[in-house]
């Protein structure tokens, strides 16, 4: 039988039967074998459905300014995020997309979304848009960049359209501290100061990866707060008929990079949600994410907001353990 | 103005929002301060934007007035290169009013600390958190269904 | 490492060398004021400002942001005839020479929410301040200069002025520093930021001219090109991996101790700031003198480069 393709390059977060809050940190662009195929070979992922992903963010940004923020300081880790980003495409995808040229004029192709665009590196006013804008359009990942200085992160700049539990205009201008503020308890805490301190440590064009992970309804990547009338009274509601279906785990695959020109750190954010019901179809999958939801700490349970959802969900994957073969399928 | 007098302590540009903290800042500035009265805390962006171009690297800024009022002139500044160490408030009050800022549509309204609120804008209803932004000189409202 | 070799020598002035280095096809971009750890023996490296690429249109050609995708690297090193090698090692480079480096590291880095640069540069020390001064004419920041010069000792000199014209000024004679330093400090516009290279003379008198005038010390950055010695009271290391005992003496370094011991230790900048000789410590309490690790990484760690035993401790390395 072959696995279907979003199982079988699944990054699949839980690698023990418990878990708890840590950086989690490794090399970025290595691949990663799991129980059902592997991941991470790229740092930027490109789906069956990037297409739609694309068209989404840029229906939610073009509805919703604020979705974008840009401090005026930010200005060239912007123009270094883009050309990181531009180059990262064009290399892990050089049939697809091209960035050519080597001074100061640029030509950007990206063949899959019919973009072609020619611009002068560092002046704003050759580019249609923001140039951090301008490169998150090319991308499905989330992009936030954060200032280096003071010895200490800033968000200064982002485009975020699939946010969990947070708002990026709420959060622009903050310091990694007061960003991780809501974590649950004192090791957790201590957890993003050792964080901020090795990213701080970074060298310029070092890129590194985590994982982080949660349980949500239905497949909708954006959870921001910006968004809450619409994702809100359902998750409060919790009327869910079939978990299978419409309970999902939702993975972020997190990039890390400290931008090469500017030593900013380029934060990547990609969501990929998967239906319970595919989780199932991996045994050791099902079996970790039930112990793991059931082993939850209290405090990380809260903070995770899966109080509900979390013991729904591991009742159900327990349940499915012991069905007939072939009842998982969805 | 001229450098800073390098004798004593820092000299300081003192921003009272009405009246009450006009007359409090008058009572606490020292001659070589610089204090200036608005009527709103929204006016605080106004004045700094006049008074900053004429002062040198060194002065600090204190935003006087209830807990809101001198968070917000603090955003204010923060958000135009004042370092955190650089800014201090004198609040007026025993900070149960803050000012919260919706999380879904972003309206910055008052609202007592650790209460429930609806947003005046949007409607929706928030529960008032401690997430503080300084940068805003806001706490979170969280959307509650 | 990077594998580079040695395109061009030049000898901008007595007593300095600069060295274009290049590697196959465009080199790693970096940030204002980084430098590159040069090998100048098997595991020993020296850490050297980069500086901009110059061109006839000046240091830097205005159409690209200073330090993106460059073709070559540019060192200047000054000779110290009493130093461990290093610079000696440097002087002696010819063209066709191959030479291994770090990729970029940043350690000196503008602060992008300023809204005035103050840059002050001593002796060889020009250095990483022509790579803020390109950066900043290239983005349009607002910077100023202050040159603190001997006669005919200055490298790059002509290059500042190119890039900063009426924004530099210049100390030729030691007895005019503190006024010049004290003009700028007092009169620096709102929300500025200040970064010294220079002898650790000229750091400390920048750092108390601002001191008076108020400066907070975040606005306050140095970089400095002679390392302080990190001496104190004499101390023993013991080895954990051979079970070797090092004696440290009293007037050097822990890493000094390692390296007369023969044992390899990494190491970078030597001032406790790049992190790169934080090693594991099994017992023993420390004086940390290190501006790299945060409170809960001191527990059980140290860097060698710069922090020493508590007084009357012996620590116990996992080396």
């Amino acid at each position: 039988m072959t696995v279907p393709e979003d199982v079988a390059s699944y990054p699949f977060p839980l690698p023990h039967d418990t878990y708890r809050i840590s950086a989690n940190v490794e090399e970025a662009g290595v691949e990663r074998a799991t129980e059902a195929g592997a991941w991470g070979s790229t740092m930027l992922h490109v789906g069956p459905d990037h297409a739609e992903a694309i068209v989404r963010r840029r229906t939610i940004f073009g509805r919703e300014p604020r979705r974008f923020v840009a401090a005026p300081h930010a200005r060239a880790a912007s123009w270094d995020a883009m050309l990181w980003l531009l180059e990262r495409m064009a290399r892990e995808r050089p049939g697809e997309a091209q960035l050519e040229g080597d001074g100061a004029r640029r030509r950007w192709r990206n063949h899959r979304l019919g973009v072609e665009a020619e611009f002068v590196v560092g002046d704003d006013a050759s580019l249609p848009e923001h140039p951090l804008a301008f490169a998150a359009a090319q991308v499905e990942e989330d992009v936030v960049v954060l200032g280096d200085r003071g010895d200490a992160l800033w968000l200064d700049a982002g485009l975020v359209t699939a946010a969990s539990v947070w708002s990026l205009a709420f959060d622009a201008g903050m310091s990694f501290a007061e960003l991780h503020r809501p974590v649950p308890g004192d090791e957790a805490r201590r957890v993003f100061e050792r964080a901020e301190r090795f990213l701080l440590r970074l060298h310029p064009g070092e890129a590194w990866r985590r994982l982080n992970w949660g349980l949500q309804l239905d497949d909708e990547a954006d959870l921001s707060l910006d968004a809450f009338p619409a994702w809100g009274p359902r998750r409060a509601a919790l009327d869910v008929v079939d978990p299978g279906r419409e309970v999902f785990l939702r993975t972020e695959v997190q990039h890390l990079v400290k931008l090469p020109l500017t030593g900013s750190v380029l934060f990547l954010i990609g969501v990929r949600p998967l239906s319970l019901g595919r989780v199932a179809t991996v045994p050791g999958w099902a079996g970790r994410l039930a112990s793991v939801l059931e082993t939850l700490a209290p405090g990380t349970s809260a903070y995770k907001e899966l109080d509900t959802l979390g013991p729904l969900a591991a009742e159900w994957l327990r349940r499915q353990a012991h069905a007939p073969a072939g009842a998982a399928a969805t | 103005m001229p450098g800073p007098d390098v004798s004593g302590p820092p000299p300081r540009l003192v921003l009272a929002v009405g009246e009450r903290a006009g007359a409090a800042a008058a009572e606490r500035c020292a001659a070589r301060d610089r204090v200036r009265v608005v009527v709103s805390a929204d006016d605080a962006a106004t004045v700094l934007d006049a008074e900053l171009p004429r002062l040198t690297t060194g002065w600090r800024i204190v935003g006087v007035g209830t807990t809101a009022d001198a968070a917000a002139v603090r955003a204010a500044a923060l958000a135009r290169g004042a370092l955190g160490e650089e800014v201090t408030v004198w609040p007026l009050d025993d900070s149960w009013r803050v000012r919260v800022h919706c999380g879904v549509c972003h309206h910055q309204g008052e609202s007592r600390r650790d209460a429930l609120a609806a947003c005046p804008a949007c409607g929706t209803a928030l529960a008032v958190s401690d997430q503080e932004s300084r940068v805003h000189g806001a706490v979170l409202g969280v959307p509650r269904a | 490492m990077l594998e580079l070799r040695v395109a061009d020598v030049a000898t901008p002035c007595a007593g300095v060398r600069s060295v274009t280095l290049v590697g196959d096809g465009p080199l790693p971009s970096y940030p204002p004021g980084a430098h590159v750890g040069l090998e100048w023996a098997p595991g020993r490296l020296n850490p050297y400002s980069l500086t901009p690429t110059p061109s006839p249109r000046g240091p830097t050609p205005r159409d690209l942001p200073p330090g993106l995708d460059p073709e070559e690297y540019h060192l200047s090193i000054a000779l110290r005839p009493d130093g461990e090698g290093g610079s000696r090692r440097v002087h002696a480079l010819a063209p066709g020479d191959r030479v291994r480096a770090t990729p970029p590291r940043s350690s000196f880095p503008p602060v992008g929410t300023a809204a005035h640069h103050v840059l002050v540069a001593g002796g060889i020390g020009v250095t990483p301040v022509l790579a803020h001064a390109a950066w900043h004419a290239f983005w349009g920041n607002s910077f100023e200069v202050l040159l603190v010069q001997r006669p005919g000792v200055t490298p790059h000199a002509a290059d500042l002025r190119a890039l900063a014209g009426d924004r530099l000024a210049r100390a030729t004679d030691r007895t005019a520093v503190p006024a010049l330093l004290d003009e700028a400090l007092r009169g620096a516009p709102w929300n500025s930021h200040v970064y010294t290279c220079g002898p650790p003379g000229l750091i400390a008198a920048v750092a108390a001219t601002a001191r008076r005038a108020h400066w907070v010390a975040d606005r306050v950055h140095a970089e400095p090109f002679v390392h302080a010695p990190a001496t104190g009271t004499p101390f023993t290391a013991v080895l954990r991996r051979s079970g070797r005992e090092v004696a440290v003496g009293a007037g050097e370094s822990l890493l000094d101790a390692l390296d007369r011991a023969g044992v390899a230790a990494p190491r970078l900048c030597r001032q406790g700031v790049c992190g790169e000789c934080v090693t594991e410590v099994a017992a023993g309490r420390v004086e940390h003198r290190d501006t790299v690790l945060g409170d809960d990484e001191r527990d059980g760690h140290m860097a060698l480069c710069v922090s020493r035993a508590a007084v009357g401790e012996t620590v116990e390395l996992q080396l």
